[in-house]
């Protein structure tokens, strides 16, 4: 994750948030996704996308598709049951977070 | 619109494996990366030479290049062969197999029960068997890279972590220190307490075992763990 360090932490939840909502995605196309829906300030770092998703894998949260496109292979990943569940865990603690970090930033002043 | 030729593709391999990247599962979805890439430059600047792009999205890993990549697949392919390892071993805890393990435990704990040696001849045993063991390892691997080289055949780095027996790392899982616990320098196993006999031959079985499981077992399975770890696998066999 490129320009904030604040991002780093998220890039678990954010991979796994776009899967349940695309369906099957490869690596470049997450990184495009990404870049589309912030409206290119948001750079996810190829060097830490990789990785990410083979140990989200090897956790059992995704699955992998091969597939020939053109002339090379094409890797597509996809959540699994598990990873499903997983997903929901992870925007709840997002959002606890947020909210958490909503509260320190701007407290609500009380008489 | 441009796109990659198959030379480039091909060029895309040989870069990876120029960046330390020597396992084909890696280096098909880095060049799938990598072409996506330049072709996504090309649309936007068509007369960009196919180096010049390649730099610029190579880049984008950071200073380290594909090491951050190769380094995760490593660690987490090494889990899972530990993991295996772990499955196939508490087989033997199961009926049938777990009949076999209490008769050799049985038979070891009696037999060194009735031979009265000293306790330096069993750790002798069991270095011996160890360094045999990592002769053998060595060699057998070295064997199967050369044949691997020669053929050009691709590898796959789950592979070679079965072939290496998880580069020899499968051994931390042996609880071999509990040996130098357990076996003071003078006695003979004759005088020991039963319990210390009992548990070093249990160990020492299970030690077997899990030898057994790393030479025999997932070898022999190797082709089905691959198809399940690679979707691509049978692709391009």
């Amino acid at each position: 994750m490129s320009n904030n360090k604040l991002y780093r932490g998220s890039l678990t939840t954010i991979i796994m948030r776009l899967l349940e909502q695309e369906g099957k995605m490869y690596g470049y196309e997450i990184t495009q996704r990404v870049k589309e829906l912030t409206n290119g300030t948001m750079d996810v770092k190829e060097g830490a996308l990789y990785p990410s998703l083979h140990k989200l894998q090897s956790e059992g949260h995704l699955k992998v598709e091969a597939e020939k496109v053109e002339n090379r292979i094409r890797k597509y990943y996809s959540l699994t049951p598990q990873g499903e569940k997983e997903v929901v865990n992870m925007m709840q603690e997002l959002k606890e977070y947020m909210e958490n970090m909503q509260a320190i930033i701007n407290p609500k002043l009380s008489f | 619109m441009n796109k990659l030729t198959q030379e480039h593709i091909e060029e895309l391999f040989v870069f990876t494996q120029k960046h330390y990247v020597e396992w084909y599962d890696l280096q098909s979805e880095l060049v799938d990366h990598l072409a996506n890439g330049i072709e996504h430059q090309w649309e936007e600047n068509p007369d960009l030479s196919f180096e010049k792009a390649l730099q610029k999205e190579f880049k984008k890993f950071g200073v380290f290049g594909f090491m951050d990549v190769v380094e995760e697949r490593q660690k987490s392919l090494g889990k899972k062969y530990s993991k295996l390892i772990w499955k196939h071993t508490l087989e033997f805890f199961k009926l049938p197999k777990i009949l076999l393990l209490i008769l050799f435990s049985v038979t070891i704990f009696y037999l060194l029960r009735l031979i009265s040696v000293s306790a330096d001849y069993l750790s002798a045993v069991i270095v011996t068997l160890f360094i045999g063991y990592f002769v053998k390892l060595s060699v057998s691997y070295y064997r199967e890279r050369k044949r691997s080289l020669e053929s050009g055949e691709k590898k796959w780095l789950f592979k070679d972590i079965i072939m290496q027996h998880g580069a020899g790392f499968g051994l931390g899982l042996i609880p071999i220190h509990f040996f130098n616990i357990l076996i003071p320098n003078t006695n003979s196993f004759a005088s020991m307490n039963l319990w210390v006999v009992g548990i070093i031959s249990f160990l020492f079985v299970l030690m077997c075992v899990m030898l057994y499981v790393m030479q025999v077992v997932i070898p022999k399975k190797m082709e089905e763990y691959l198809e399940e770890t690679y979707p691509e696998y049978k692709l391009v066999k």
